[in-house]
Order: structure tokens, then C-alpha cells, then sequence
């Protein structure tokens, strides 16, 4: 009964998203499946999207109806507003949006060192993709044109959103703490937080670079409960404030084949009671990519990374790896057709016992509206806690289709 | 006596400027056709809307909308063409500044991915939007990176063999261009093997806002025996587009047009 009443809504609200944006509307099916030996998920996802232009205004919907079909278990229908947001532009030279809007820093593949405000969905392996994994904030975001080759832009997001990871009972709950960025620091802050960016983008002949700052603190203020043993034990609150900061910056130069990213963003993350540290662990941390793209004109392309991230201030109590550096390589090229694509992804560890992980997409495209892709994603290695070595028995057969209209 | 005189003078009139035209038509060297084609009056920027049908073994198979938009400082010139239609490609944005006298520098913007990056100058000839157009077929010939040479004049057009200065895609191209106003009428593409594999003609010329507008073209593929047809429509020129409206940050946008 509940999922026919979540289809009636989606129902009501695509026929509403029709009337108002009729300017430009469209919608999209899409279905993703997995198997392997443990049950896996089925993913069913219908999307509208909307686009209206009036005067100096642009806004955007993207609605989205998902439905989760996990074998054994129960299945989940979720509603949710993907992007709802609004674009005012007084002049050529301002640009100020508010809404809900994914907004992406990082310029590299996969791995993303400035992506620090993107919260992003580690539920499941199924979307390897960045854009499928990444969930919208609500913002306020103003872009300043400063000339025809610089931007600057400003960011104030009022309400920190987690990432969202695997159940603990999930085969894709993770054994180690690898990935610093996105599985310990982003997660670990108390209650609600408020977080600003700015960005600056210039292009120049050497290529295009960027310089990100990034700061997050509670909105509210949150209170500690502090232990007291003399004079006579007691206990009592006192004010305390957790800070992240993080800055970075990344550059790309293209030449006839080739193009040529670097990206390095550096965090910190405090707690203090009063203004004062305490059992802080400040894990003061850096990520850097460097990435070597080739292009040739018959459409092949290769994409090499190397990714590092070290803790700076390590201390053993905090039981992270201090180093962790590896290869992602990417290929991609049309088979035959040029409808029909073969993608390869593979990433290595540089230290022993991490295992690896491929995957291998074959897209096809039917007409102009129509994609259906399926592959195998593999991991493999012998240690336990390893990068992709503790996923070793979840391979996986995938599937996806697509309409759009 | 004086009745022939006036005659004398008006058939000069009439026939000298054509016999001088002509005159130093037959004293233009390939390089020098190429130049006045390349300069020819396009307006300080023009922005259109671009419908592209795409013909499969002569039967229509795919169509597509576009936007362009550019804007000329008659050094260099920066193209941003966005896709409207169809759905799978919608809000797809490729942007290039053409410089002078560097490399192109070119960036896409992919809704998929939801962010603009900086690509390499090989995508110029990769296939546009599925279509048999690369992005460097919709782009003018440049003068730095290739040789001129002139042939013999063919059906009353000036002919001009193009050869690239460095490997490309084609070994050779033979341009067919108008004698009066420097539009290229015809472009036939040579493979490495020297056999013609591409034709490109224009179909329809329009005077708009007094300059002379491709409405029409096609270009066919003569060894997957496909041909896309391209029409402009609400062509616009001087309308006052900024240098801020082509910046690489700036790409994510609705179609408007």
C-alpha cells in the first residue's frame, strides 16, 4: 500500500514539475543490479528534472524516486529532492545561487583532495561513479567574474551533512580506516556544523589553477562533560568547539594528447573545551594526485593517477595507517561500433597486502536515448584489513539500463 | 563622335573594376585566398541556434539541438557550443578558445559529472555529438598549421590545396572557395592513401544583418556513407556577447536560445 502511495506522489509530482517547468522538463529512468555469491542490491531510480528561465533567474529541479531492492532483506523506497535550486544573475559580472546543489571542487577522477563540502553515499560499490555517489547541500553560493579568465567564488553551507557509509553489517563495512578524508575526518564532528568555502579559479598560459580554503565549526554551541578528581570529584559541562580547516589548491595544462592534473589539499581537524585543546588527536593531514591523461584523436583514452595521503603528526594511538599511496589507471575506447564502448578501471596499492580492484564496463548505446551497460568488478589480495584485499569475496556482476526521454 | 565616347566611358566604368577584380584575383597565391577566406566579415560575435540532422545510408537517424555562441577580437576567437537535444547529451558544453599563435585551448563541461575540465587539443577531432562533424571541421582552417597552395580554378570557384604542416588526421584538403565574397563553397577531406573520404559543402548562404551567413551545410562521410546536415536558425550577430559569457567556470548553464 506505502508503494503505491510513493508511486501516486511521484506520479503527482512529475505531472506538477511538468506544469511548472514547462519551459524544460525531462525524466529518466534508470536500474542497477548486482550479484555475486552473498545477496546483493537492485537499484530503481526514476528521475525528473526541470529547468525554467525568467528575466535574470534560471532554477532547477532534480527529483528522484529510488527504490532499493535488496534480496533477503526488505526492500526501501526513498523520495528525495536530488537538486532544488535557483540562479539569479543581476549582470554578467555576479552569479548567486541558492538551493540544494552538488558542487564539485576537484578536477581529478575518482579520488578528489578538494572535494572537502561534497558528502557523498559509500552504501554500496554499485556507482563507482563520483556525481552518482555525490548527495546535494543546501547553500548560498555567489560567484564574482572578476575578469574573462579569473573567478572567485564564495560557499556557506548552514548545515554539515555526513557521508553516508556502509551499514556495520554490511559486506562493504570496512575493517581499516584507509581513506582518511572521506571515512574519518569529514565524520567524527559533534552535532551541527556550518562550513564556508571559497574558491579562486584563474586560467593562464601555463593552464588552469585553483586555490581552495575551506572551514567548518558547529552552528550551536555544543557542550563536554569534564571529570574533576580534586578537590572532591565532580562533574560539570563546559563549552566546546570542533574545527576543520582544510586549503588546497590544483592546476591543469593541456598540450595536443596529453593533459597534465595535480591537486594537494591539506586538513586539519581540532577539539577544544573552552578554547583550550584537549585529548585532541590533531591527525593534521595531506592528499595529493597527480594524474597524466592521453587523448589520441581515434577517441582511446588512458588516464594514469598516483594518489598519496599521510598523516603528518602521526601517533600510533589513533590506529590509522600513516601512509597510504596507490595507482589508479583508467581506460576506455570504442569496440568496433562507435555505440559501443569498453571502459576498464584498476587500482593498486603501492604497499603489500592491500590487494587490487578492477572493474570492466561494456556501455552500449541505443539511439539517442537508450544506455545499457554491464561488467564485473573484482577485488582481490590475501590480508584481512587490506584496501581492497577485505573485499576479496565480493565480486560482482553488474548491470545497468537507462532511458531517458 | 561623343555619343561613343560616353558609351566608351560607361563600358569602362562598368568592366574596369571586374577586369582589375579579376585582375587580382588571378594574382592571389593560395596563402593569400586563405587569408581573405579566414577574414572574411563574420560580425564581432554572433550567437545561433543550430538544428543537426544526421542521415544514415541516406536515411534520417538522429537529429540534435544546439546553441553556439562566439565572439571574434580578430585575433583570437572563443567558441562555446552547447548541446539542448537529445536528453543523453543535454547540458554537454564545449568551450574552445582558438588562439592565434599557441595551441587551442579547450575545456568540456559533462552533466554527468557535473563539472568543466580542461581537456587536450586531440578532442578537436574526435566525432561532435555522434555526428560526422569533428569540432575542427565547425572550426575555420587555420592559417599557422597549415600550407596553401593554389590550383586551377574549378567551376568558376577559386581552388585551394591545404596541406597540415604537422601529421593530422587528413593528408590533404581541396577547398572550393566563392570569387565574390571568400565563403567556402566546398571542402572535399584526403586520407593518408590520398582517397577523397570527406565532403563538406555549404548548402544555403543568407545575407543577415549585411553579412554573409552559412545557414545550410553538410558534411558526408563517404567510407560510413553518413552525412550530417546543419542548419543555423535565429542567427544573431553584434549583439554585445561578453568575453566573461566564454569563461571556463561559467559553463553550466540551460540552453536559452
Amino acid at each position: 500500500m506505502q508503494f503505491i502511495r510513493e508511486i501516486l506522489f511521484i506520479i503527482a509530482l512529475i505531472v506538477l514539475t511538468q506544469h511548472l517547468f514547462a519551459a524544460d522538463f525531462s525524466g529518466k529512468y534508470s536500474f542497477d543490479g548486482a550479484a555475486n555469491k552473498e545477496p546483493m542490491l537492485q537499484q530503481n531510480q526514476l528521475q525528473a528534472n526541470g529547468n525554467y528561465s525568467f528575466s535574470m533567474f534560471e532554477s532547477k529541479a532534480a527529483l528522484r524516486l529510488k527504490h532499493d531492492f535488496i534480496l533477503a532483506n526488505d526492500t526501501e523506497m526513498e523520495f528525495s529532492i536530488e537538486e532544488l535550486f535557483i540562479v539569479m544573475a543581476p549582470n554578467e559580472l555576479i552569479k548567486i545561487t541558492a538551493g540544494k546543489k552538488l558542487t564539485f571542487f576537484s578536477k581529478t577522477d575518482e579520488i578528489n583532495p578538494l572535494d572537502f563540502a561534497t558528502p557523498e553515499d559509500y552504501s554500496y560499490f554499485l556507482h563507482f561513479d563520483k556525481a552518482q555517489r555525490a548527495m546535494a547541500n543546501n547553500l548560498l553560493q555567489i560567484d564574482l567574474l572578476l575578469t574573462d579568465t579569473a573567478n572567485l567564488s564564495f560557499f556557506y553551507f548552514p548545515e554539515h551533512k555526513k557521508n553516508k557509509l556502509p551499514a556495520a553489517e554490511s559486506q562493504w563495512s570496512t575493517n581499516t580506516q584507509w581513506d582518511l578524508s572521506r571515512y574519518q575526518i569529514i565524520q567524527d564532528e559533534n552535532g551541527q556544523k556550518a562550513q564556508t568555502a571559497a574558491i579562486l579559479s584563474l586560467v593562464d598560459f601555463f593552464g588552469d589553477w585553483s586555490v581552495v580554503a575551506f572551514y567548518g565549526q558547529p552552528l550551536l554551541p555544543q557542550y563536554e562533560k569534564v571529570l574533576v578528581l580534586s578537590p572532591t570529584p565532580s562533574i560539570y559541562f563546559k563549552e566546546s568547539t570542533e574545527r576543520h580547516f582544510a586549503s588546497g589548491f590544483s592546476w591543469a595544462h593541456a598540450t595536443s594528447f596529453f593533459t597534465f592534473r595535480f591537486e594537494y589539499a591539506y586538513h586539519t581537524n581540532n577539539s577544544y573545551i573552552a578554547d583550550e585543546a584537549y585529548l585532541n588527536l590533531p591527525r593534521p593531514y595531506y592528499q595529493t594526485v597527480g594524474a597524466i591523461e592521453y587523448l589520441a584523436e581515434s577517441g582511446f583514452a588512458c588516464n594514469l593517477q598516483y594518489v598519496r595521503e599521510e598523516i603528518i603528526d602521526y601517533d600510533i594511538v589513533i590506529s590509522q595507517k600513516q601512509i597510504v599511496d596507490f595507482f589508479t589507471l583508467q581506460l576506455s575506447d570504442s569496440l568496433a561500433i562507435d555505440e559501443l564502448l569498453y571502459k576498464f578501471r584498476f587500482a593498486l596499492p603501492a604497499t603489500s597486502n592491500e590487494g587490487f580492484y578492477g572493474k570492466l564496463l561494456l556501455e552500449y548505446s541505443v539511439g539517442d536515448h537508450y544506455l545499457i551497460s554491464g561488467g564485473y568488478a573484482f577485488f582481490t589480495g590475501e590480508g584481512l584489513d587490506g584496501l581492497f584485499s577485505q573485499y576479496k569475496n565480493n565480486s560482482y556482476l553488474f548491470a545497468h539500463l537507462s532511458a531517458n526521454l | 563622335m561623343c555619343k561613343f565616347k560616353v558609351v566608351t566611358k560607361i563600358v569602362i566604368l562598368i568592366f574596369l573594376p571586374l577586369v582589375t577584380l579579376s585582375a587580382i584575383s588571378d594574382n592571389l597565391d593560395g596563402k593569400a585566398i586563405a587569408t581573405r577566406a579566414y577574414h572574411v566579415e563574420d560580425g564581432k560575435d554572433l550567437k545561433a541556434k543550430v538544428s543537426m540532422t544526421i542521415f544514415e545510408n541516406k536515411k534520417e537517424s538522429k537529429t540534435r539541438s544546439l546553441e553556439l555562441f562566439r565572439i571574434d577580437d580578430n585575433q583570437n576567437d572563443r567558441v562555446l557550443i552547447r548541446v539542448c537535444m537529445p536528453q543523453l547529451l543535454k547540458g554537454t558544453t564545449f568551450l574552445a578558445w582558438n588562439n592565434q599563435n599557441k595551441a587551442s585551448d579547450l575545456w568540456i563541461y559533462l552533466p554527468s559529472k557535473k563539472m568543466s575540465r580542461r581537456i587536450a587539443e586531440s578532442a578537436k577531432y574526435q566525432s561532435f555529438v555522434a555526428s560526422d562533424y569533428t569540432y575542427d571541421d565547425l572550426s575555420k582552417i587555420s592559417l599557422t598549421e597549415n600550407s596553401f597552395r593554389r590550383l586551377p580554378d574549378s567551376g568558376g570557384f577559386f581552388s585551394v590545396e591545404v596541406i597540415p604542416n604537422k601529421t593530422d588526421s587528413f593528408s590533404k584538403k581541396i577547398a572550393l572557395v566563392r570569387k565574390d565574397n571568400f565563403i567556402v563553397e566546398k571542402i572535399t577531406f584526403y586520407d593518408k592513401q590520398n582517397n577523397p573520404f570527406k565532403i563538406y559543402k555549404t548548402l544555403e548562404l543568407k545575407n543577415i544583418q549585411g553579412i554573409w551567413t552559412i545557414a545550410k551545410s553538410s558534411l558526408s562521410d563517404l567510407k560510413n556513407n553518413s552525412e550530417t546536415i546543419l542548419v543555423l536558425e535565429k542567427i544573431e550577430y553584434n549583439s554585445n556577447l561578453s568575453k566573461s559569457f566564454f569563461n571556463s567556470n561559467n559553463l553550466e548553464r540551460a540552453c536559452s536560445l
